[in-house]
């Protein structure tokens, strides 16, 4: 009888949970719908925003966080107490829908309804509950039926993202649409996601307010940066922190994807909240954490501290390192014995180069910390004068905005002026990052490690100005050298030499294979072995060559669907085939730094025909260029380009027998500003037309009041790019 | 559905000496669909049946005179039809490009004449206008 009691009970625990959690779906719902906050009752759009695609009425997040000692029985069967955390997240948010596509963008709504995640031994849970109404103009309230009508969908790679998707039935312009989404965690060994209050949006938004409590247990650290308000902090009642923030008529932006040359975090008002569960023992976190409390606008130097703090644990954790210390010893030894001579700035570069070939790929058990603290303890022990570099990124946040140690990014200087860092690309050792150029960095001596300590490593603190490049060191050159054949003489034949350095060097990457990259490597440290031959020496990796050369092949097969993918996008059009490429330099070592690469093909279209004269269209030849759309005209924030650069191309295009050519006088181009210049000029030589255009941008930070001088940039090129030649018959 | 706009494009009228040469066709219909008859494996299906018509009238600006049009361009096959043609009237040059796919199927054993055809639509493209000053 009790065995009975007990399947059934089995059977029926899923319908119990099922409906377990449709009853709390309903009662949050009935919460948040009875919100007594005014302005999510007046569906009334002011004048003046007709045009609007849409427009955000109200949009309102409210977070509320505590910790709670408690015990858990893990799948190993081992109870103990811990403090976890208990985090809901809500944001709602009212749109009146004006246009058909803003109906189509605001018509679906995606959301993971559960999940749950692993840690060491331990799990942490994640429920969504949303919830979806469309007001009608004439008041009518129709609520979404979110529990019937959401349907799961997979989508990702292997289609192992399950997600569910809800279209918002009866939804129309005219309307407006009332929704929100309730994130509920349970986090044993995670803090809560770190939180961006945006004071910006792609929307025209009319108010915005973030609310927040959390318990008194917790850390919670903020900052406002680009201008967002402050927040305003008080305690409550029973001892939580509450926080809120509000503002009106947010900054309307396009969106990320659209905007060009974009440094969201340096632009772009926001807060950035991190609120950390700091009285766990199972978060990992730095010696120099604070306790709990609320912390707006710590300075940098206590962000350092975590850092150096983090990088001085691992210093105590550099097990699993003895072979990679052996590999790396065993080329530096071998490379020294036949260069005597080297320099501390030779020995430098290889001691990084030997490093980061030796390293293994997989990055979560040898990650950027180990990296950085093995690296200098090898500059160390070969007597190489070196200081620990924390660097911000270009492209995040200033080194005095700062609000977590995620914002810096540890590296080694090494003789005062070469840089090394972890994840560095094919960029050869010291080739500094776009990233970092021009960023200024915190030095750290070592004298000692202390990772107990809140400082985490003993040594002297300074400062280091990341070099900035100049457009001639960012150089993409371009040789071609074009002749008209085929039928009609309407087909391009094109042979193409590219010459490409700095960050000009980024956008090939692609076509670049690891075992160019290994064979490079393997020459510059003196390896005389190949990478199969190694394979073929370890037991281990014997029994796989096969498997490696098939998928030698299969990368190689990609690597000429790479070649035409480049092609196509370069000409916006596809080749009509790929006759032959190589690569003569990869780039990826200080004594080869320039990527170099030729291919011919042949390609049609840019020959017209008109009676018996022939028109080329010679300006697209210097490809796919920049051409100002509405939204760059009205471009409101500074412009971060990767770096200065400078792009030439030296046309050469052979002069059909029995033809001349006429029309030159248009391929003349001379235009400079305060940001760059694009140059063109065209001349005869015997039976070749020799064009030769230059476009300079010299500065990779732009500031709004100078974007103007960069559209005329582009827009003398794009003008350029519709140049033809007519040639004729003589 | 009717939609009424106005653009320029400089890039379709090229002037050298005493010559306009134009391109009234920026649409190019169909030029971008060869198909890669090594990597194509199977049958080919369009969407749907289709039928373009496309006709563009040129006013011959004052002063010019028509030198030259294009020949006219006819395909025809079961499976599909292509035409462009060229009418020159007193000040006028009206051109009228029709493509007709009736049946969206194509069969692999077709895709030579069905390159072939575009190679050929694509040539037509590729011809001008020439305008000569009087």
């Amino acid at each position: 009888m009790k065995f009975t009691t007990f399947i059934l009970g089995l059977l029926l625990l899923p319908v119990c949970v099922f409906a377990d959690n449709r009853q709390d779906a309903k009662m949050i719902r009935e919460m948040i719908w009875a919100w007594d906050n005014p302005e999510f009752k007046n569906y009334q759009v002011p004048a003046g925003y007709e045009n609007e695609s849409a427009v955000i009425l109200v949009r309102h997040q409210h977070l509320e966080a505590t910790s709670k000692n408690r015990f858990r029985m893990n799948f190993m069967l081992f109870g103990d107490v811990n403090r976890e955390l208990y985090y809901t997240y809500i944001d709602r948010r009212m749109v009146k829908i004006n246009d058909l596509s803003a109906l189509k963008a605001f018509a679906e709504l995606t959301f993971r309804d559960e999940t749950k995640t692993m840690g060491y031994l331990r799990s942490n849970k994640l429920k969504t509950i949303v919830g979806a109404r469309v007001i009608k103009p004439d008041g009518q309230i129709q609520e979404v039926n979110v529990d019937d009508e959401a349907v799961s969908v997979t989508e990702g790679k292997k289609e192992k993202d399950a997600l569910r998707k809800l279209a918002i039935s009866g939804l129309q312009v005219g309307d407006v649409l009332d929704y929100f989404f309730c994130d509920q965690m349970e986090l044993e060994t995670y803090n809560i996601p770190p939180e961006v209050f945006t004071f910006y949006s792609s929307y025209a938004t009319l108010k915005y307010s973030v609310h927040c409590e959390f318990g008194n247990k917790l850390t919670v650290e903020y900052r406002s940066i680009n201008g967002a308000p402050e927040m305003k902090s008080t305690v409550d009642a029973e001892g939580n922190y509450v926080l809120d923030a509000e503002a009106q008529n947010l900054m309307k932006v396009p969106a990320y994807e659209d905007i060009r040359w974009a440094s969201v975090y340096r632009s772009f008002p926001m807060i950035r909240m991190y609120v950390l569960n700091n009285a766990s023992k199972l978060i990992y976190k730095s010696a120099n954490a604070r306790q709990s409390g609320v912390f707006a606008n710590l300075p940098y130097e206590e962000y350092l501290n975590d850092s150096k703090a983090l990088l001085a644990a691992q210093e105590k954790e550099m097990i699993w390192m003895a072979d990679i210390d052996k590999n790396v010893k065993k080329t530096v030894t071998a490379y020294i014995a036949g260069h005597p001579s080297l320099d501390f700035e030779q020995m430098a570069v290889l001691l990084y180069d030997a490093l980061r070939f030796h390293w293994p790929d997989n990055y979560n058990y040898y990650p950027r910390d180990k990296f950085v603290v093995k690296l200098q303890k090898l500059l160390r022990e070969y007597h190489v004068p070196h200081q620990l570099l924390f660097a911000t990124s270009r492209f995040g946040v200033r080194k005095d905005d700062v609000v977590s140690d995620d914002d810096i990014i540890p590296g080694l200087l090494a003789n005062g002026k070469q840089v090394f860092f972890f994840n560095n690309g094919y960029r050869y050792a010291g080739e500094v990052s776009p990233i970092f150029q021009g960023e200024t960095a915190a030095t750290v001596e070592v004298v000692k490690y202390a990772m107990k300590k809140n400082y985490g490593i003993v040594g002297a603190i300074g400062e280091y100005v990341m070099p900035v490049s100049t457009a001639h060191d960012n150089l993409l050159a371009s040789q071609m050298d074009v002749k008209l054949c085929g039928d009609g003489l309407q087909e391009l034949t094109v042979k193409r030499k590219l010459k490409c350095t700095g960050s000009m060097k980024d956008d090939y990457w692609q076509l670049l294979l690891y075992e160019d990259w290994d064979s490079e490597m393997r020459k510059a440290l003196g390896i005389e072995k190949t990478l199969i031959e190694e394979l073929k020496e370890d037991k281990s990796t014997r029994k796989r060559i096969d498997e490696y050369m098939s998928i030698r092949e299969n990368r190689k097969k990609s690597q000429e669907e790479a070649v035409q993918a480049e092609l196509t996008a370069y000409h916006e059009q596809e080749p009509k085939s790929v006759l032959g490429y190589s690569f003569t330099g990869v780039g990826v070592t200080p004594g080869n730094p320039v990527w170099e690469y030729e291919v011919s093909y042949t390609l049609d279209g840019l020959v017209k025909r008109a009676g018996k004269n022939l028109i080329l269209d010679i300006g697209k030849l210097i490809g796919t260029q920049w051409q100002p759309n509405e939204l760059d005209e009205k471009r409101q924030v500074d412009a971060y380009l990767p770096t200065a650069m400078h792009l030439n191309f030296e046309i050469a295009m052979e002069i059909p027998q029995g033809y001349t050519v006429e029309g030159l006088d248009a391929l003349s181009f001379e235009y400079t500003n305060d940001y760059g210049s694009f140059h063109a000029t065209c001349k005869k030589e015997g039976n070749k037309l020799l064009v030769s255009v230059n476009k300079i941008y010299t500065h990779a930070y732009v500031p709004v009041a100078g974007w103007k001088e960069m559209l005329l940039i582009a827009k003398k090129t794009n003008d350029f790019q519709g140049r033809s030649v007519v040639l004729s018959p003589l | 559905m009717l939609i009424a706009y106005k653009e320029t494009r400089p890039s379709c009228v090229q002037s050298w000496n005493d010559e306009l040469y134009l391109s009234l066709d920026v649409f190019k219909d169909l030029s971008s669909l060869t198909i890669d008859t090594l990597k194509r494996k199977n049958d080919w299906v369009f969407p749907y049946s289709q039928h373009y018509v496309r006709t563009v009238n040129l006013i011959v600006p004052k002063g010019y005179s028509v030198k030259e049009v294009p020949p006219n361009v006819t395909i025809e096959t079961k499976n599909y039809q292509f035409s462009i043609r060229y009418d020159v009237q007193k000040d006028t040059i009206a051109y009228r490009k029709e493509l007709i796919i009736p049946d969206p199927y194509l069969s692999k054993s077709d895709f030579g004449e069905w390159n072939a055809a575009v190679s050929r639509l694509k040539n037509a493209y590729l011809k001008q206008i020439t305008l000569k000053k009087n």
